[in-house]
């Protein structure tokens, strides 16, 4: 097909939801075209209303949405003047939708074979028999192996990534020419993603489809798109080609928003990543002036009284914005001055073994005990290894990230070690303090002094209850409770009024105004509940917070705001941290110190530095090589893991990682425990391969790669 | 699956077992004396002491709840029971000491009569409502299904079944007012006379069924995987056929296996009023006439009806769910 | 309260009925036991002849005194100060409109009493059970389950069978109410311990374990304010169904005590002086009086559900 046609064209298209009463408009005056043969992804934030847009591009729209305005051409014919069944012919066999999570997205009564099977016999009209078969041919091209076996199984039997490969398998069942995918690889782990989206790209290329991919995760639309659409608000901000998007941004938004990627201020090395002021709009009304205005830096009284028009500019550009030229001068010029200005230099951080704060030795758990009883009953689970000798260390004032992805037992780490869960072998030591494995057992003032910051935010505060009475009862009885640090003033906190002071003193830290005391759960946003969160966190002065993963349900603006928030209350409130992430990239921009965690285990571990140079762990590797870079110039090395993640019921012997090492060297790695290798000062490796080795084959495989 | 089933068979038992302690039990618990309060404050001593004698009302209670279990081991005078386990239920209270078994097992018949005919009526039409009322939510149709739901179906049997008799009884004389069958009934009849009673059932049936249906179709209707099947481009009764009811119908149909319970023995006012005589009103005469042997046959029958429509409703939803049959 | 109008109107309704309840002695002109004398009617018809009607009949040793055919209700006006037989009397010449005022006493006192015990002691099991889990837990489900799994009205003849029975007044009343709350207290139990165990292993509840607050604070304060709409809507509902339960024991012979003005009671009073058809102005008001509270408390209790955004189980 000629790169010049256009496949799927949209103009001027606006939708509008009824909510309740009211109808509220979702999407503005939205154009886009997808050119034949060509990826085009379309990002934005939560809010944005991207998902409602792809959907709506097939013209399949919830039972109370409408587009109200504009045309969608496909084919040369107006999706919008089609019956019902003529869309529905179109449905499955020109145009299919990869969903974003494959569990929910199959009927869990049905085979999978019976559910592929229905897609051809409705638009094909072939037999039974010979749609099975047909089946049986996508599952193969989807490199699944036991393709009888799953034909025959159901959704819950299969996992994650074996259902998304199902999910697009069957949507490329009757060779569509335009295939949406709504964030299709949100719900897998960085690993599999990586396998999954390689996956695509293939079959996407092999069948000649146009795909529009949907995602928040500006690392993969750079990897997997040929051109990109910004939404913001229900609004496009700016079109482009991908290379053109991310080295040239000219929308302020596009601009605020790869800034506030984490990846970008570890490339630029900078201390403090730059942000967004500001939050999303809110659907209730559409402001008639740039929806972006009210958190533009450029914005002139212009932007906030007209709303610009989408102009085009040329190379299959569009672009919302009175100003971009304008900004694309003064950018250019800061950029020359930047270049000039020396690079930060990073503070000296200590060496392992000194200044110990908290401690653990061989921390083990499992779940699931053997109970006769239970299994009696019929209740009894098989364990579950969760953690396997786990011994960190963390220092005064550090921060000591933890990296890993599912399964991999860095919550079940937090949860220990606030004694949530209770571990069943190994120990804890806070300040050389053995602490105890149950919670009724421990000393209040640890508990003060040892807080946690839980996983999601929307979970972690009462309903019921204000922002400020919270806080303040959290202070009281930690109060009552606490007597080890010095900067603990007791005595003003055994009173009401002091306690109402620090509270606001805790809301200013964190950078909400005071008016939130009064406010309920429900009124704030997912930023500013993980907000209070931190504060309610610091609200004993603690010596170490346990982040559990705080910024992974926040979108990317948002999250920049709150691990800016977080390094700063590191400087003033002299605290350390626990951070625990998937997102390698998050971790590289906060912590000191690293452990790499696979099946309950930690595989490497070592400084920022160390850990982000040769020699690493074979998973690390992978792990590096799976992150798509935002940046579409840079091509990393591929290392795929091929194969599932066992089951921590099952974990295999000898070395975990061996079912999936690219880098296995033979039966010793399915007998024998892996010694740990040290590879620098305070750097480890968990490997039988030597890390001299180690070092020359990674160093090797780069050079390779080069031209 | 099978050792699901297994599983589930021997609780079945167990429960039987444990009901049938407590069924006993409750009649020794007791003040006072059973003849006398049977026979009443005038009765002679000679009069209660047979009474004693012939019930074995003096034994101890253990020896008492095995031989209703299992019957006279031994040869002995009087009265030979055989127990329950061999058929033999005991002898009633009432005059004459017939026995038990044949009371029993006419009371039975017509229940499962009453019940039968109620479930062909009730299935159709409240799965039928809750579809519809699901589908068009909050329609017009689905407001009037709900205040039907609520207003008409929330009340007592006896206030429906009074309304009922006085309209289709009395006034158009299409059916009689009393359901009481006759040996020499024809098929036709014994519709007839089933007919009221039985929808007065329904009405309550309805209530819960038609909600569940309805519930478990706006749930399914919100679901992923049914926009997934629309936008393979699946025609509409496809979808609504094969994948929306095949999930939203599971609570349903759990909830009408668990109803046969109830249809079972739970009839009592509804039997009362229309002079049927099933188990609830042969229940009800038991309580008011304190005639234990019978009431005690009647609950333990109906516990087990009760008992093997919870094993039903588990089957079919481990057969209907795929997730209870394969996990392991 | 807007959005529902027919919530509002039954929950007015409801109330209403309640006043009517807890005045009873007040409002009523007659004590429900109270039987006009045949001379006192006739002294009636004879000082207002042609505007009296007569008052239905009632069967005095044998004669039947016939009603006027002109009318169904009788109703004398005007004597012994602002006497009226709204509704008349009945087939044994007690005023119908007395009992019915009475019979609202005997309908939902009892059961309301009823039905808030069931749910402070099913609450309490069930927050108990749902927050402590365990063997405890397992064992007290199951007997729950068991307890459940019986039809409400089986497992009241057997407990009404285990009782010696025959006193009246008030162990009568006491020995009613322990039926039904025996009877409803498992429902509520596991409805309560549902909503526990929803909220248990939220976030914030960890938090507080976190903070090291008590038990008490975090079943008390954490865990209570999610599990309240629940209790009320289920209060609600356990009221709806102790009316129809005590209704249907009354209607069975099985109530308080056969010759009381409850309603379900009085329409078996009426069957079984085989009267229903022959008075019908005295039997209906009692199925009409009971189908209207019972509807308008089913409005209300689904109004309360949608009121607290509450999806809940069914029955």
């Amino acid at each position: 097909m000629n790169e010049e046609a256009v496949v799927l064209s949209a103009r001027n298209v606006s939708i509008d939801y009824q909510i309740g009463k009211r109808w509220l408009n979702v999407i503005h005056d939205v154009s886009l075209d997808l050119h034949a043969n060509r990826t085009h992804g379309l990002v934005g934030e939560s809010a944005s209303g991207k998902s409602t847009l792809a959907l709506a591009l097939m013209c399949y729209l919830a039972e109370n949405g409408r587009i109200t305005a504009g045309t969608i051409h496909y084919e040369g014919r107006n999706l919008l003047e089609l019956a019902a069944n003529e869309l529905r012919q179109l449905w499955g066999s020109k145009m299919s939708l990869v969903p974003q999570n494959a569990l929910s997205a199959l009927n869990p009564s049905y085979t999978i074979g019976e559910q592929m099977g229905e897609v051809s016999r409705t638009h094909l009209g072939i037999s039974r028999r010979e749609s099975g078969l047909r089946a049986a041919e996508m599952l193969r091209s989807v490199r699944i192996a036991d393709v009888e076996n799953v034909l025959r199984s159901y959704p819950f039997q299969l996992s994650g990534g074996m259902l998304q490969r199902i999910s697009i398998g069957m949507a490329l069942s009757v060779a569509p020419s335009l295939l949406v995918l709504d964030e299709p690889t949100t719900a897998l782990d960085v690993t599999t993603q990586a396998v999954i989206l390689d996956l695509f790209r293939e079959l996407i290329d092999r069948h000649d489809a146009t795909a529009l991919y949907v995602s928040h995760d500006l690392g993969t639309v750079a990897q997997f798109c040929d051109a990109v659409t910004v939404l913001y608000g229900g609004e496009v901000m700016e079109s482009a080609p991908v290379k053109e998007l991310y080295a040239n941004p000219k929308h302020p938004y596009t601009q605020g928003l790869l800034a506030s990627l984490p990846a970008r201020a570890n490339a630029a090395q900078e201390q403090r990543i730059h942000t967004i002021e500001g939050v999303a709009p809110s659907l209730a009304h559409r402001s008639p002036a740039c929806v972006f205005a009210e958190r533009c830096k450029h914005a002139i009284d212009r932007c906030h009284a007209e709303k610009p028009p989408l102009e085009h500019i040329g190379g299959r550009q569009t672009i919302r914005c009175f100003r971009w030229q304008e900004i694309a001068q003064d950018e250019a010029t800061s950029a020359a001055n930047q270049a000039a200005a020396e690079p930060v230099v990073r503070p000296q951080i200590d060496l392992p073994r000194k200044n110990e704060l908290l401690t653990t030795h061989e921390l083990a758990k499992k779940f699931g005990k053997r109970n006769a009883l239970l299994r009696w009953l019929g209740k009894e689970v098989i364990p579950l290894h969760a953690l396997d000798r786990v011994s960190i260390t963390v220092n005064k004032g550090n921060t000591l990230g933890i990296v890993g992805e599912s399964g991999s037992g860095k919550s079940t780490l937090a949860r220990v070690l606030v004694a949530l869960e209770t571990a069943d072998s190994g120990s804890i030591e806070l300040l050389g303090e053995n602490l105890s494995y149950e919670l009724s057992q421990r000393e209040p003032s640890f508990m003060a002094s040892m807080r946690l910051i839980p996983q999601n935010p929307d979970a972690s505060l009462n309903p019921y209850i204000t922002v400020g009475s919270a806080l303040e009862r959290t202070l009281k009885v930690l109060a009552e409770r606490s007597k080890h640090s010095e900067n603990w003033q007791q005595a003003e906190l055994s009173s009401k009024h002091g306690r109402w002071k620090r509270v606001h003193q805790l809301l200013k830290a964190v950078g909400l105004e005071e008016s939130y005391r009064q406010r309920y759960p429900n009124q704030l946003s997912g930023g500013e509940k993980q907000r209070v969160a931190i504060a309610r966190a610091f609200a004993s002065d603690p010596a170490l917070i346990i982040a559990d993963e705080p910024t992974s349900s926040l979108d990317v603006s948002v999250q920049a705001v709150v691990l800016n928030l977080l390094k700063d209350l590191r400087e003033t409130q002299e605290v350390a941290y626990i951070f625990i992430s998937h997102d390698m990239d998050v971790i590289r921009y906060v912590a000191d110190w690293i452990c790499v965690m696979y099946l309950g285990q930690i595989v490497e571990e070592g400084s920022n530095e160390q850990l982000y140079a040769a020699p690493s762990h074979p998973y690390t590797e992978a792990l590096f090589s799976a992150i798509p870079e935002p940046n579409p110039l840079l091509q990393k090395k591929r290392i795929r893991l091929e194969g599932e993640l066992p089951s921590a019921r099952n974990l295999p012997g000898g070395c975990p990682f061996h079912t999936r090492c690219p880098r296995k060297i033979g039966e010793i790695c399915e007998t024998d425990i892996p010694p740990i290798r040290p590879a620098g000062v305070g750097h480890f490796i968990r490997c039988h391969i030597e890390v001299d080795e180690l070092s020359r084959l990674q160093s090797a495989t780069e050079e390779d790669l080069q031209p | 699956m099978t050792y699901f089933l297994l599983r589930r068979l021997a609780l079945m038992i167990f429960t039987i077992f444990f009901t049938s302690l407590i069924v006993f039990g409750l009649t020794q618990l007791l003040p006072g004396d059973i003849a006398r309060l049977f026979l009443g404050r005038d009765a002679s001593d000679a009069a209660i002491a047979e009474f004693n004698q012939t019930f074995r009302l003096n034994d101890h209670p253990l020896q008492q709840y095995v031989r209703w279990i299992i019957g006279d081991v031994t040869q002995v005078e009087g009265d030979h029971s055989r127990g329950i386990l061999r058929g033999d239920w005991g002898r009633s209270f009432s005059a004459g000491y017939p026995r038990v078994q044949p009371l029993i097992s006419r009371a039975l018949q017509y229940s499962m009569m009453l019940t039968g005919f109620t479930l062909l009526i009730s299935i159709p039409i409240s799965i039928l409502l809750g579809v519809f009322a699901g589908i068009r939510a909050n329609s017009w149709l689905d407001n009037l299904i709900a205040i039907f739901s609520l207003s008409v179906v929330g009340l007592p049997e006896f206030v429906t079944a009074l309304v009922l008799i006085n309209t289709f009884a009395l006034r158009l004389g299409w059916f009689d007012a009393i359901s009481t069958p006759h040996a020499n009934d024809g098929w036709f009849t014994i519709i007839q006379k089933l007919t009221l009673p039985a929808l007065t059932a329904t009405f309550v049936l309805l209530g819960y069924v038609t909600r569940m249906t309805r519930a478990g179709v706006q749930e399914e209707l919100k679901k992923a995987y049914i926009r997934t099947a629309i936008l393979k481009g699946l025609p509409r009764r496809v979808v609504l056929f094969k994948h929306v009811l095949r999930n939203a119908l599971l609570p349903s149909v759990t909830v009408i296996a668990l109803s046969i319970g109830w249809l079972m023995g739970g009839l009592v006012v509804i039997e009362q009023v229309y002079n049927y005589p099933g188990l609830g009103k042969l229940m009800v005469d038991a309580v008011l006439s304190k005639n234990y042997p019978v009431l005690q046959a009647c609950v333990m029958i109906v516990i087990t009806f009760i008992v093997l429509s919870n094993f039903l409703a588990d089957l079919l939803y481990a057969l209907l769910n795929p997730k209870v049959r394969y996990q392991s | 309260m807007t959005e529902n109008p027919a919530a509002f109107v039954g929950t007015v309704i409801v109330f209403l009925f309640v006043c009517v309840a807890l005045c009873s002695p007040l409002i009523a002109p007659y004590s429900y036991q109270t039987i006009i004398r045949n001379e006192e009617r006739r002294a009636v018809k004879e000082q207002a002849p042609g505007e009296a009607y007569d008052i239905g009949y009632t069967v005095v040793g044998s004669e039947l005194f016939p009603r006027n055919s002109r009318s169904r209700f009788g109703f004398i006006a005007g004597l012994r100060g602002s006497i009226t037989f709204v509704l008349g009397t009945d087939w044994q010449g007690r005023d119908v409109y007395s009992r019915l005022i009475w019979g609202a006493r005997d309908v939902l006192i009892l059961p309301g009493l009823a039905a808030a015990f069931s749910v402070a002691i099913g609450a309490s099991i069930g927050a108990t059970i749902g927050y402590m889990g365990g063997w405890l837990d397992e064992i007290i489900s199951r007997l729950l389950e068991a307890l459940l799994a019986i039809p409400a009205l089986v497992l009241a003849l057997v407990l009404i069978a285990a009782q010696p029975g025959g006193g009246s007044g008030i162990s009568a009343v006491l020995s009613l109410l322990f039926v039904i709350v025996v009877i409803y207290t498992p429902i509520v139990a596991r409805v309560i311990r549902s909503a526990t165990l929803a909220v248990r292993a939220s976030g914030y509840v960890e938090e507080a374990k976190l903070r090291g607050e008590s038990k008490a604070h975090i079943v008390f304060r954490e865990i209570f304010p999610s599990v309240l709409p629940a209790l009320v809507v289920e209060g609600a509902l356990r009221f709806s169904y102790a009316i129809f339960l005590n209704a249907s024991l009354g209607f069975l012979g099985l109530g308080v005590s056969p010759t009381s003005p409850e309603w379900g009671a009085t329409i078996n009073q009426a069957r079984r002086a085989g009267t229903m058809s022959l008075t019908p102005w005295a039997t209906w008001p009692p199925v009409i009086a009971i189908a209207v509270l019972i509807i308008s408390i089913n409005l209300m209790s689904d109004g309360l559900r949608r009121f607290f955004r509450y999806e809940g189980h069914h029955g």
